[in-house]
């Protein structure tokens, strides 16, 4: 049983045989979860995120994040919460470069 | 200082959404499990996924719900279009321009082809759960101080706390440190203080195998399972299926209960088994509780999941408890012999009967004479029945004489299988007693050449309650009564069995039935337990608290004794049967003596080597002879050989058993002569330890058997253990193990080997490496008496030759 310290980290990640079980455990868990929908069908709802919400989030960045709304819904009417996503997110910079290309036109 | 700083994090009062691993309770950082309603925060520790998902799947939970006060409320985690909340499924994708994401499942939602048309880059779809961590956008990571702060709990820790959660919900990581929870059970004792302390060392060896039972069920969970539909004679809905992994330590048993899925549909339907897999085909077919909604258009796709029922082992803990609480339950004298404090002797003030021998059955000979006498005088007897002795026939004797010249009142007999049940239940029928067969509800649908006696039947051919069979009749036919019409169907039902079962001389059930809620109120007096060595001592208890003044165990510790599957219990000695204990305490069993199965020549070995050369023949080689045989025994008064073979035994495709090929081969040209020379397949038993060669065997025979396939399945192949109790005219053994240095496995077992070679009643004949099965001791024995008998042998079947080998010196015996 090794003691290995992560390079990133002080917490001093330990390995052992149930660590390794709940690694093959979780690997388990994904694909049984994946095996037992491939026959479901499920009806297309309508996913439109509605205008009146989209006016309401403000455009305002910070350096290390951006703005994100969450389109959730709140007994069956569609919700907008927001939600911060680091610009490490590759989607979040990818969007932040296209609205800025647009700002500058 | 610092760890002063440590153990204050965690000893204050923390709030309920705290980590229940690490005490992290910052509301951005922790999640709740929506099925255990417990919270687990985002970070590592020192393993290597979040608490929240080592938690997620060491307890098999999938669904989450986020912390009020964080970011986003107090959300379900859902996918927005389908609703699903499996978070092993979800994930989530941007829009095209705006800055908005939404969580969509993976199967199907994000794989849907509309969306295409949408706002959505579903090509840009990420999991929710990546490098074993929620994202931490959505759930933060605590930081590295905060988890230096936090509790330290390894992995190890962590699934011993989820272990001690199945049993007790709000147990704590303190818990872990207090004594009791991760050492070594108590073994059991030859004497007890009293029955409390009986109770105290059987009651966590019957958990310890409860919950072995359980998780093994549990994890049985089968997939990808194609379904045939049919309807049963008693109109229920029956599903018929094959289960890809049955070469497993778990044996399904009719009438153990298992739910059956559509994922598809999400249909869920429970049931019990009434087929399991044997020689005629590899189905198992389960008898649905309810026809409403089966999905009859759908046959692919189904999951088979084992449901565990604590039954039997509740009843066995309950019994233990009465034991202890009530004095009504044994009679002192039973009470203090169980628990091994001296009693002076007793004898019991009966008449004896003038004739021994009962009507319906036959005559004893001196041993059962002996032991019916022996028993109807003392208040607690065992019985050693070795094979073939007529130990079924001697328990229906006593009984008879129990209730009709003892008059003791009613009879509870049983077995710890419903085989032997049933089979003692027919001799004691035919003696001409009122006998009732107390079934289980889930087994009443399992057809028995006793099911006319079974307390369900009785009731229904009652003449006396034409409402009962009116209800009967209708259920019959459609399957299902309206609530009211069950309601006072059920009524009357019960009061129907009340009666038959208060008319009645004799009741015979498992014992574990023997703890069925009909019985509750019912006194017996005197106590017969049949194959009582094959029952733990817990299992045999549930029927002797119901008053036992009077108990008589039968069995052969001679014999397999009682199955159990924790290994911890077993070592524990659980696995020891109260019939064994009682001899070491120096009961002393009476044993019958005269074996009416074997030939002579078969029966000289294990009387020599199990019963201290004592059992004597009741048959003589002339009437177990086999004329016409197409093939010569070597010597020709003795019906038996040692076929020596050197093939390699192989690990078998399930990578938990063994098989071997030549010896396959062999068997077949073996089973193949026999059937040539006249011998019926039904009269043929093949036995082989090894699961992996039996279903090796039953292929190999099919395709290469050079007669009609139809009569190769009629052989019954199976493993010692299901030979035990029974009986066939030729028997075929086939070892299996061949091995250098890894040992014959199985094999080892004294009385596997005694069971094997007393199977047959006119043949034996054992494949076998004898390189590899002579290094232990006993099966050099063996080996060294058929080479003695000349009657090792290799060579063509036509032509078989003495074989010259020298064995290997045996290993002292290790166990
Ligand atoms: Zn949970
Ligand atoms: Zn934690
Ligand atoms: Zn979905």
């Amino acid at each position: 049983d090794s003691e290995v310290y992560t390079t990133r980290s002080q917490v001093r990640r330990a390995h052992c045989v149930e660590d390794d079980d709940f690694q093959k455990a979780l690997d388990a868990i994904m694909s049984e979860s994946i095996q037992s929908r491939k026959q479901t069908v499920v009806v297309q709802h309508d996913m439109t995120v509605p205008v009146s919400v989209k006016k309401a989030m403000s455009k305002e960045q910070e350096a290390d994040s951006m703005k994100f709304a969450l389109l959730t819904k709140k007994g069956n009417k569609p919700t907008l919460r927001p939600l911060k996503i680091p610009v490490s997110e590759h989607f979040a910079a990818g969007l932040r470069d296209r609205t800025q290309a647009e700002e500058r036109r | 200082e610092e760890e002063e700083d440590e153990d204050a994090y965690y000893t204050k009062d923390l709030p309920e959404y705290a980590c229940r691993y690490c005490g992290i309770h910052d509301p951005n950082c922790v999640v709740m499990c929506n099925t255990t309603r417990k919270w687990f925060c985002n970070g590592r520790g020192n393993t290597s996924g979040s608490h929240i998902i080592n938690h997620l799947v060491r307890a098999k939970c999938k669904e989450v719900t986020l912390h009020r006060d964080g970011q986003l409320g107090d959300s379900v985690l859902e996918c927005y279009n389908c609703g699903c909340r499996n978070v092993f499924l979800l994930g989530f994708i941007p829009a095209k321009a705006d800055s908005v994401v939404v969580l969509l499942c993976r199967q199907p939602c994000a794989n849907q082809s509309s969306l295409k048309d949408m706002n959505w880059d579903a090509s840009q779809w990420q999991p929710l759960i990546h490098d074993r961590c929620f994202l931490s956008w959505l759930v933060k990571i605590p930081s590295e101080e905060e988890q230096l702060r936090a509790r330290q709990i390894t992995a190890q820790q962590i699934n011993k706390l989820e272990e001690l959660w199945k049993e007790n919900e709000g147990a704590t990581i303190e818990d872990l440190e207090k004594p009791g929870v991760d050492e070594e059970p108590q073994a059991v004792l030859l004497r007890y203080e009293d029955a409390y302390q009986y109770q105290n060392i059987f009651g966590p060896l019957v958990k310890l195998e409860a919950d072995y039972d359980r998780k093994l069920k549990e994890s049985q969970t089968q997939g990808n399972v194609t379904v045939r539909w049919d309807i049963g004679l008693n109109k229920k809905r029956i599903a018929h299926f094959q289960l890809p992994k049955t070469d497993s330590d778990m044996k399904l048993m009719k009438g153990d209960e298992i739910s059956l899925r559509h994922l598809g549909t999400s249909w869920e339907g429970k049931g019990h088994v009434v087929k399991v897999p044997d020689n005629l085909s590899d189905e198992i077919a389960m008898e649905l509780r309810s026809s409403a909604g089966v999905p009859l258009e759908h046959t692919r796709n189904f999951q088979v999941d084992f449901v565990w029922k604590s039954t039997s082992f509740d009843r066995m803990q309950s019994s233990m408890k009465t034991f202890a609480v009530d004095e009504a339950s044994v009679s002192a004298y039973i009470y203090h012999r169980l628990l091994g404090h001296e009693v002076e002797e007793q004898t019991l003030k009966i008449n004896l009967p003038k004739r021994f021998s009962a009507p319906g059955l036959p005559e004893l000979n001196h041993s059962q004479v002996y032991a019916v006498k022996t028993v109807l005088q003392r208040p607690l007897c065992l019985i050693q029945g070795p094979p073939g002795t007529g130990k079924t026939v001697t328990s229906a004797t006593i009984v008879y004489h129990l209730v009709k010249s003892c008059g003791q009142g009613q009879v509870l007999v049983c077995a710890p299988s419903n085989i032997a049940v049933d089979q003692l239940t027919e001799k004691i029928h035919r003696t001409g007693l009122k006998v009732v067969r107390l079934c289980a509800k889930s087994r009443e649908a399992i057809d028995s050449n006793v099911s006319f006696l079974s307390l369900h039947n009785q009731v229904r051919s009652m003449g006396s309650l034409p409402e009962l069979q009116k209800l009967q009749q209708l259920k019959d036919e459609t399957g299902e009564l309206s609530s009211n019409d069950e309601k006072r169907y059920r009524a009357l039902k019960r009061n129907a069995e009340r009666e038959l079962l208060q008319h009645a001389d004799v009741i015979c059930s498992t014992c574990v039935g023997a703890g069925d809620p009909r019985l509750v109120r019912f006194r017996f007096r005197s106590i017969l337990i049949d194959e009582s060595t094959q029952a733990t001592e817990p299992e045999c208890m549930v029927p002797v608290v119901l008053g036992a003044k009077q108990l008589i165990l039968v069995g052969d510790h001679c014999q397999l004794g009682p199955v159990v599957m924790c290994k911890k219990a077993a070592n524990a000695g659980l696995a020891q049967s109260l019939f064994e204990r009682l001899v070491v305490l120096g009961i002393r069993p009476i044993r019958l003596q005269v074996q009416y199965r074997m030939h002579p020549a078969l029966s000289a070995f294990p009387s020599n080597i199990f019963y201290e050369g004592s059992l004597q023949n009741g048959v003589t080689a002339g009437e177990r002879m086999r004329k016409g045989l197409s093939f010569a025994w070597p010597s020709p008064d003795k019906p038996m050989f040692f076929y020596k073979t050197s093939g390699q035994e192989e690990i078998a495709s399930s990578g938990t058993s063994y098989l071997n090929r030549t010896e396959a081969a062999v068997v077949e040209r073996i089973t193949t002569k026999f059937l040539k020379s006249g011998i019926k397949p039904e009269q043929i038993g093949i036995i082989t330890p090894y699961e992996g060669q039996r279903s090796y065997l039953v292929q190999y025979m099919q395709y290469s058997g050079s007669l009609h396939s139809k009569l190769y399945m009629e052989v019954e192949i199976a493993s010692v253990d299901a030979f035990q109790g029974r009986e066939k005219d030729f028997i075929i053994l086939s070892c299996v193990r061949a091995n250098e240095h890894q040992g014959i496995g199985f094999l080892n077992d004294p009385r596997r080997l005694n069971v094997a070679l007393t199977r047959a009643r006119f043949g034996v004949i054992i494949v076998g490496s004898p390189k590899a099965l002579s290094k232990q001791p006993l099966w050099n024995h063996l080996l060294t008496y058929f080479k003695e008998q000349r009657a090792l042998v290799e060579g063509p079947l036509g032509n078989l030759k003495e074989s010259l080998m020298q064995f290997s010196k045996p290993r002292k015996l290790t166990n």
